[in-house]
């Protein structure tokens, strides 16, 4: 029942999109309270299947749940088109591109080791080159830093001086160097790199400083930006309700 | 400044907030400034406490348990403050200076909290106001569940004006709470939103409070299904809040922190 998401990649989620903003602009003078009631009804109950289902077998990645949202999306757009509100637009715009650019994102975990660089299947590569873990006089943990050596793989490949093809995972000679990068890595901060984000997920606690790999989670999430103006614009709808 | 300056603090400014809630509920027009005045005062009372501990701190006081605590009750005695100069609300006052002192008794009553480390995980700007807006508005929304009850009871009683008023600032402070949830999620876990059981439960809580407003602007007669749907939609948020801990589908929040210490 799970929605294959490799389906849906650019473009044909944002043909759907479109096609949903213009259900939603051909059913405009249809739709009437009753069809909101419905749709609100039964975004309600499948959210309530998934608040009772454990939460790693995804209901809200299965057919179901992904047609009750677009069901949801057209409504919300046909009332939008009638009568505009900013909250919610934002929740719309939130919704639509958080599902449909479920499809373009990806996420990686990587083990990076000390001292050569992680095999991925990313563009680039990378390496740990210190781990510091910031202690409270009580002994536990304050901070984590982990300062990774980031190189593009991409220019790898055109270095003139390498004849072969270098195997990735090779430790950089002198010439590569030059574009590798250094990062400071810390839980809440994460370091943004050739349009991935790169979090720090966990390291080998029984070793603490002298940990010889850092595990990192990379993710690509190319719709972003309109989930971010989403909220944003639901963020003012909020406080306008509040103030006005 | 320390730790065992709290208290006189904490008094002077209890006293200052006790008297600016029970002064709102006489009808002059001087007690509104009065209260004012009284509330202020006790709010520049407590944040100058929080201001030199945190310059003898010399690092904000934002680390420790017992230090976030601290924050609540000056965002909680602000957050009234605001709300009854705007929109002259007589309740709220007292409401927020209870909740304010709560945790300000927490902090007296469990020294032990105060030295009781925040985890990486928390450390972020985000976390103070996502939880201290999340705080308030389950306290506004607690509010229109006893009003619903009252009203489900004894069905002449008009309560519908005051839980609308409380509703909308109710629901207002949650989306805002959870859309800073979010925006601090993509910092932390990668994604806005990754339907996790807190998250799934606030949605709920969230949609369900929608349909509160939506049966309210449709079909406004139905005063019973408007009250029930109040009473649901706080059962929901009551297991948003506590009750996922009960929740076998729950155990593997990222919200549970206590179980998560060294992961992260």
């Amino acid at each position: 029942m799970t929605v294959s998401l490799h389906l849906f990649a650019f473009p044909v989620n944002l043909i759907i999109g479109l096609c949903i903003v213009f259900l939603g602009w051909k059913f405009r003078k249809l739709y009437r309270d009753k069809h909101m009631s419905i749709a609100l009804f039964l975004l309600t109950a499948v959210s309530l299947v998934q608040g009772f289902m454990p939460a790693h077998m995804a209901f809200t990645r299965t057919w179901p749940f992904v047609i009750v949202l677009s069901v949801f999306l057209i409504v919300l757009a046909s009332r939008l088109f009638l009568r505009f509100s900013l909250a919610g637009f934002g929740l719309w715009l939130a919704l639509w591109a958080g599902m449909l650019g479920t499809a373009d994102a990806s996420v990686t975990h990587v083990m990076v080791p000390r001292h050569e660089h992680a095999r991925t299947s990313l563009p680039f590569t990378l390496r740990l080159e210190d781990f510091k873990v910031t202690r409270y006089q009580t002994g536990e943990p304050m901070e984590y830093q982990a300062t990774v050596s980031l190189q593009d793989m991409s220019q790898v490949k055109d270095l003139p001086n390498t004849g072969t093809v270098l195997p990735k995972g090779t430790p950089v000679n002198s010439d590569g160097r030059e574009n590798s990068v250094l990062r400071t890595l810390r839980v809440n901060h994460p370091v943004h790199y050739k349009g991935h984000q790169v979090y720090l997920m966990d390291y080998d606690v029984t070793k603490g400083d002298m940990t010889d790999y850092c595990i990192v989670m990379v993710t690509r999430q190319p719709w972003r930006w309109l989930v971010f103006a989403g909220i944003l614009l639901l963020l003012a709808g909020a406080l306008k309700t509040f103030f006005l | 400044m320390t730790w065992n300056h709290l208290i006189y603090f904490a008094v002077a400014a209890a006293v200052c907030w006790i008297s600016g809630s029970l002064t709102s509920f006489i009808s002059r027009k001087k007690a509104f400034l009065w209260t004012v005045i009284l509330y202020s005062a006790g709010i520049i009372i407590y944040s100058s406490f929080i201001t030199a501990f945190w310059i003898s701190l010399k690092r904000p006081p934002l680390v420790t348990m017992g230090e976030t605590r601290l924050w609540y009750s000056l965002f909680l005695a602000l957050a009234g403050l605001i709300t009854y100069v705007r929109w002259k609300y007589k309740w709220i006052l007292s409401l927020t200076t209870v909740m304010a002192l709560v945790f300000l008794l927490i902090n007296i009553l469990r020294p032990e909290i105060h030295n009781r480390v925040l985890m990486p995980a928390l450390q972020s700007i985000w976390f103070i106001p996502h939880v201290t807006v999340y705080m308030f508005s389950y306290a506004l929304l607690a509010c229109t569940f006893i009003l619903a009850l009252a009203g489900l009871i004894r069905p002449t009683l008009d309560v519908l004006p005051a839980i609308d008023q409380l509703c909308r600032a109710g629901l207002s402070f949650f989306t805002i709470g959870m859309l800073l949830g979010a925006l601090w999620a993509k910092q932390a876990w990668g994604d806005f939103w990754s339907w996790d059981p807190k998250e799934t439960w606030a949605a709920i809580t969230w949609l369900l409070y929608v349909v509160y407003f939506h049966l309210k602007s449709t079909r406004p007669k139905a005063r019973k299904y408007i009250y029930v749907s109040l009473v649901v939609a706080f059962l929901a948020l009551q297991i948003c809040w506590y009750g996922l801990k009960y929740l076998p589908s729950a155990r593997d929040s990222m919200h549970n922190y206590a179980l998560n210490m060294e992961r992260r």
